[in-house]
């Protein structure tokens, strides 16, 4: 977020298997699932798991373990909410979590939705195994830090459908109130069509309404 | 053109564009979740709406440069609307 960027590959070319060896995490498989500006948490996985390529991660029976980071702040000067979800197979076993502070942050995220959650799962299961990697022996994987997420009374969605439909409300009213005059004093005048304009304007706002927002890469 | 005729012409105009924005709803609401493709149907329907109101008004040799500008203000808002709704 800081870097004004929300894409699989960095503006500079790095895509996120160079952000995972950075950490020295070695792996045989990995993953990614990005989300930006779901209001709950239920909307999001559902859009997840119907999107195909999404969903092939989230079921991937080769990844056993997964990081996920939540993360309020501002993109590109607007307020929005970051998730990013990293899949992989480790490449051995033992996982040594470098983050000192993630006792605390793992006992937050248990103890209410609002705050950001951070997982870091281990397959017992999990097979020692080719590695793809650099580093055989240690794996190691930094869980990214995320800042605690703040209630807001209305979410940036929330604020913008209701501008949006005061804003066309305000338009339907105004084009109706022309088409009324219009009628009542037989005014000839070669403008649009204010039933056109009316019915295309309804038609946004029910879109507004009805769309859930959120976003997947 | 009589009246009658006039009037099932507008009509069907109309009839034309209802069905249209009601298709382009379903597909905008089908992809929501992906931008390009969203963008892409929202850039569509903008497009459409300002096409079918020149042809409107070609029909009726009313079209006028201000005509044209008064469609395409109102398209790019509602489009404007949709896209910039999940920045």
């Amino acid at each position: 977020m800081e870097h004004g960027y929300w894409a699989h590959i960095s503006p500079e070319g790095k895509d996120p298997w160079q952000f995972i060896q950075a950490q020295k995490y070695t792996y045989t498989s990995a993953g990614e699932n990005l989300a930006k500006d779901f209001a709950e948490t239920e909307a999001m996985i559902r859009a997840w798991m119907n999107s195909p390529t999404h969903r092939a991660n989230i079921l991937d029976t080769r990844f056993t373990e997964t990081g996920i980071a939540v993360v309020d702040g501002q993109l590109d000067g607007v307020e929005t909410t970051l998730v990013v979800q990293m899949f992989a197979h480790p490449s051995q076993q033992i996982a040594i979590i470098t983050e000192p502070d993630i006792a605390q942050a793992t006992r937050t995220s248990e103890s209410t939705e609002l705050t950001p959650e951070l997982f870091l799962q281990s397959s017992p299961n999990a097979q020692p195994s080719m590695g793809k990697n650099l580093n055989p022996d240690v794996m190691s994987a930094q869980v990214v830090a995320v800042e605690d997420a703040k209630l807001a009374f209305l979410s940036p969605l929330q604020i913008s459908k209701a501008v949006f439909l005061a804003v066309i409300t305000l338009l339907i009213i105004v084009l109706l109130y022309d088409a009324y005059l219009e009628r009542k004093y037989h005014t000839i005048r070669n403008v649009g069509k204010n039933i056109a304009h009316v019915s295309f304007l309804l038609f946004v706002g029910i879109l507004i309404v009805i769309l859930k927002g959120g976003t997947l890469l | 053109m009589t009246r009658s005729k006039n009037t099932h012409a507008i009509l069907l105009e109309y009839l034309v564009l209802i069905s249209a924005l009601l298709i382009f709803g379903v597909f905008i609401f089908l992809y929501q979740k992906d931008q390009v493709y969203r963008d892409a149907m929202v850039v569509l329907l903008g497009s459409f709406y300002v096409a079918w109101g020149v042809a409107h008004h070609i029909r009726h040799a009313r079209l006028t440069l201000r005509i044209v500008l008064e469609y395409v203000f109102v398209a790019l808002l509602g489009c404007l609307m949709l896209a910039t709704m999940f920045l």
